[in-house]
């Protein structure tokens, strides 16, 4: 039934301004990398070690895509869930035979899963920046998968809490705002937080330096929320 | 002119418009107590570089996308151009009231903004006399450097039914700010910057793209503002409802 | 109540009650429809037509009280009896950047039905030469054409519209209510149809309920409304008050006010005998006159919005 749910779902986003939005993500945040190494050539690339210069394009290409990805999974969530408040499309979908819990599980799956798209595009996208920039030597897969993915999982707690808000508001101002205010509270989230903080899990910065434990209390924490607004939506009346 | 305003006025006062005026002023002023330093030559200005940094880098530009997506929720929402638009107003004056409305609402973010570095600066014990003309060129400048983002956010705004995708244009086009502010190459010349660039005082902190003459700088507000307004003036003038 | 065994409840409710704010706006409402029916369902605007079917629908749950479809109850068994309901509630739900038939195969991916289904509702509705346009410029009428096949893709066996012909001009008010009364004998479908106009539905619909004020006023087929509906003669005579009186004396139900005589919901031999009778007796018969109340009147009475314009 989920991917049912799922393949309708896709469906339904089919020619819409989302793909674009997924693909302009990670596009532009390389592009905007391009644009300063273009600028800064002489001071970020020349006479540097391959291994430092790898390191360095995926230090600043993360730089970028975390409050991208931050403040763009509140911008899918609210974009999927538009779909059916702009059309009153709600009470459609649930008066069919699927179970509310499934409905819910579908919006978000669907905005986890374009989110994942945009993660993995980051990672070709740097590699194609790096071997135009001329760096030569072993391409350092590990830390692009590393970079692309952790981000990611850490963040979901965020790609859940958005999921919920967007589906179980019809005006999306708040949604966005919450989601405007987390990417900027992530950002600076770094160096200033204790540990337990949420917003400085997508960092992967801990005082264990281990990026693993931010991931695992992201996912674990995602699920929480998952399951809390799963309970909230299916109590809910639709309008 | 003035009942258009009213029945904007109408619209919005229950909505969540407070809490947005609000959250950027109140995120700056936690940042103001626990970060502001007492000490220093220039206390006031140090104060208002720090709040205003997250402020007019990512608040200010993507607050401004924000209300003009909320100005045009309603209308896009249960028919509203058709409604409006059926009245005897021309469409110019439609418009142009959204686009006040936006300003109004931007003017009073940085208004608020304003109060709380002063209550911050008192919290703090600042003995320095407060730089009134440092302050109000800041502020003002600021919201003036606003003008083509709501310009141009407007327009998006009336473009797009969904209320994410004139954001989702904002964020593409405000992120890059996070790299354009250091650069005195292309800063200077990047709209969505100028808020930046005009509300960090000068001389003090001048780095980057900071240090710039005021012609460079307006030459770039206005010329943009134009271009935008006109834009989606012309586009909403010819727009189907 | 004429019930027989045949005629086996499709659903039925038990002192359905939902408040809005500690607001009842469905008052204990016992509904009950007939495998085969087309039940009007009337009321005013804001009578709570939309509340009791959004809660026939597991789209909001009752404060009170217990609704059984196909003989379940719909909080135990919701997906079960929803697999066999089709609805369209309100105004038509629909994504405007899709296509006729990729708005219905949206709906098929979730149904699980074969694909094929998609072009029997589409020349259901008459929308076949439309399916390839994107449902945005739909006019109002084809939105609501494209509701009704949305409904009908997964063979209901209970098929639920909410003012399906709101908004309609006079045409497509015409058009869609072809296209409902042919449905019974196509499919065998069950229907539940809200309408805020008698007219509208009296003309298909086999079964009627009335709400006002969240409270079911009346059901029973639409028959025994016709039957409340049939006039009364008035008859002129001479002498009325000893012919009042003879007619009395033989039996015959009749009225006397205004110096007229009345007849209640009589029949064409009842009137006939009386006439015999009075002319026998050397009364003089001036007029007999049928003097008729509309449905619709009847129904206003009921609803209490008689001149509420």
């Amino acid at each position: 039934m989920m991917l049912r749910i799922l393949s309708s779902e896709f469906l339904k986003i089919r020619k819409k301004l989302i793909w674009l939005l997924v693909a302009a993500g990670p596009i532009g945040v390389v592009a905007l990398q391009a644009v300063n190494y273009g600028v800064r050539y002489d001071y970020l690339v020349a006479g540097k070690e391959t291994a430092k210069l790898w390191s360095g394009l995926i230090g600043n290409v993360s730089m970028l895509a975390l409050p991208a990805l931050m403040v763009g999974l509140a911008l899918v969530a609210s974009m999927t869930a538009g779909i059916e408040h702009q059309m009153n499309a709600w009470k459609l979908t649930l008066a069919l035979p699927v179970r509310k819990r499934q409905v819910f599980a579908g919006k978000f799956l669907l905005t986890a899963l374009l989110l994942l798209i945009s993660c993995t595009l980051l990672v070709p996208l740097t590699v194609a920046l790096g071997l135009a920039l001329g760096f030569d030597g072993p391409i350092p897969y590990g830390d692009l998968l590393t970079n692309a993915y952790y981000p990611y999982l850490a963040a979901m707690p965020f790609i859940a809490l958005q999921a919920w808000l967007s589906v179980t508001m019809a005006n999306q101002t708040l949604p966005l705002t919450i989601g405007i205010v987390g990417m900027i509270v992530s950002m600076f989230a770094g160096g200033r937080f204790p540990d337990w903080v949420p917003y400085k899990w997508p960092q992967l910065v801990n005082a264990s330096h281990e990026p693993l434990y931010s991931v695992t209390a992201g996912v674990a924490l995602g699920l929480v929320v998952f399951v809390a607004g799963m309970a909230e939506f299916v109590r809910k009346d639709v309008k | 002119m003035m009942r258009m305003f009213r029945s904007e006025w109408m619209k919005i006062r229950r909505s969540v418009v407070w809490l947005l005026v609000a959250v950027s002023p109140l995120i700056a002023a936690l940042f103001g107590l626990f970060a502001a330093k007492k000490g220093g030559d220039f206390p006031w200005l140090e104060a208002l570089s720090l709040m205003s940094v997250l402020h007019a880098m990512l608040f200010l530009p993507l607050l401004t996308g924000v209300y003009a997506a909320m100005i045009c929720r309603y209308e896009h929402t249960g028919g509203g151009w058709k409604a409006m638009l059926a009245m005897p107003v021309s469409r110019t004056q439609v418009y142009v009231v959204k686009f006040v409305i936006v300003m109004l609402m931007l003017a009073a973010t940085q208004l608020l903004l304003l109060i709380v570095l002063l209550l911050v600066g008192f919290a703090r014990g600042f003995s320095d006399p407060i730089p009134w003309r440092e302050l109000a060129s800041s502020f003002l400048g600021g919201w003036i450097a606003c003008l083509p983002l709501a310009a141009l956010q407007l327009f998006v705004s009336v473009a797009f039914q969904s209320f994410a995708a004139p954001l989702a244009v904002n964020v593409v086009l405000t992120l890059p700010n996070m790299l354009v502010v250091n650069s005195a190459k292309v800063g200077p010349y990047y709209p969505w910057a100028q808020p930046m660039l005009a509300m960090i005082p000068r001389d003090h902190y001048g780095f980057g793209a900071f240090n710039l003459p005021l012609e460079t700088l307006f030459g770039v507000v206005l010329g943009s503002f134009c271009v935008f307004f006109v834009a989606g003036w012309a586009y909403f003038a010819r727009k189907a409802v | 109540m004429e019930m027989s065994a045949n005629q086996e409840l499709i659903l039925e409710t038990n002192e359905l009650t939902k408040k809005l704010g500690g607001k009842p706006v469905v008052k204990a409402v016992n509904m009950q429809i007939r495998r085969g029916d087309i039940y009007g369902f009337l009321g005013p605007n804001g009578a709570g037509k939309t509340t009791t079917i959004r809660m026939l629908l597991g789209l909001a749950k009752p404060t009170a009280g217990s609704i059984r479809i196909f003989g379940k109850d719909i909080r135990k068994m919701r997906l079960a009896i929803l697999r066999k309901v089709g609805s369209l509630v309100e105004y038509p739900s629909y994504y405007g950047h899709l296509t006729a038939t990729e708005n219905l195969e949206a709906v098929r991916r979730l149904l699980g039905v074969p694909k094929s289904r998609i072009d029997e509702v589409l020349s259901i509705v008459r929308l076949t030469k439309e399916a390839k346009r994107p449902v945005r410029g739909f006019s109002l009428g084809m939105k609501q054409r494209l509701g009704i096949a949305t409904a009908l893709l997964g063979d209901p066996e209970l098929l639920v519209l909410d003012e399906p012909t709101n908004g309609l001009d006079p045409a497509g008010i015409q058009e869609i209510r072809e296209l409902i009364k042919s449905l019974p004998q196509t499919s065998g479908v069950t229907i539940l149809i809200s309408s805020h106009l008698l007219s509208e539905v009296e003309q298909m619909a086999t079964r009627v309920g009335i709400i006002s004020k969240g409270e079911l006023i009346y059901e029973d087929s639409i028959h025994r409304l016709r039957e409340q509906a049939q006039g009364r003669v008035r008859l002129g005579v001479s002498n009325p008050e000893s012919a009042w009186r003879l007619l009395l004396s033989h039996g015959y139900p009749v009225g006397w006010e205004n110096g007229r005589l009345t007849v209640a919901k009589a029949d064409d031999r009842t009137v006939a005998s009386i006439v015999a009778r009075l002319v026998k007796q050397d009364f003089e018969v001036y007029r007999v006159e049928e003097e008729t109340a509309s449905l619709e009147s009847i129904f206003l009475q009921m609803t209490g919005t008689e001149g509420s314009l």
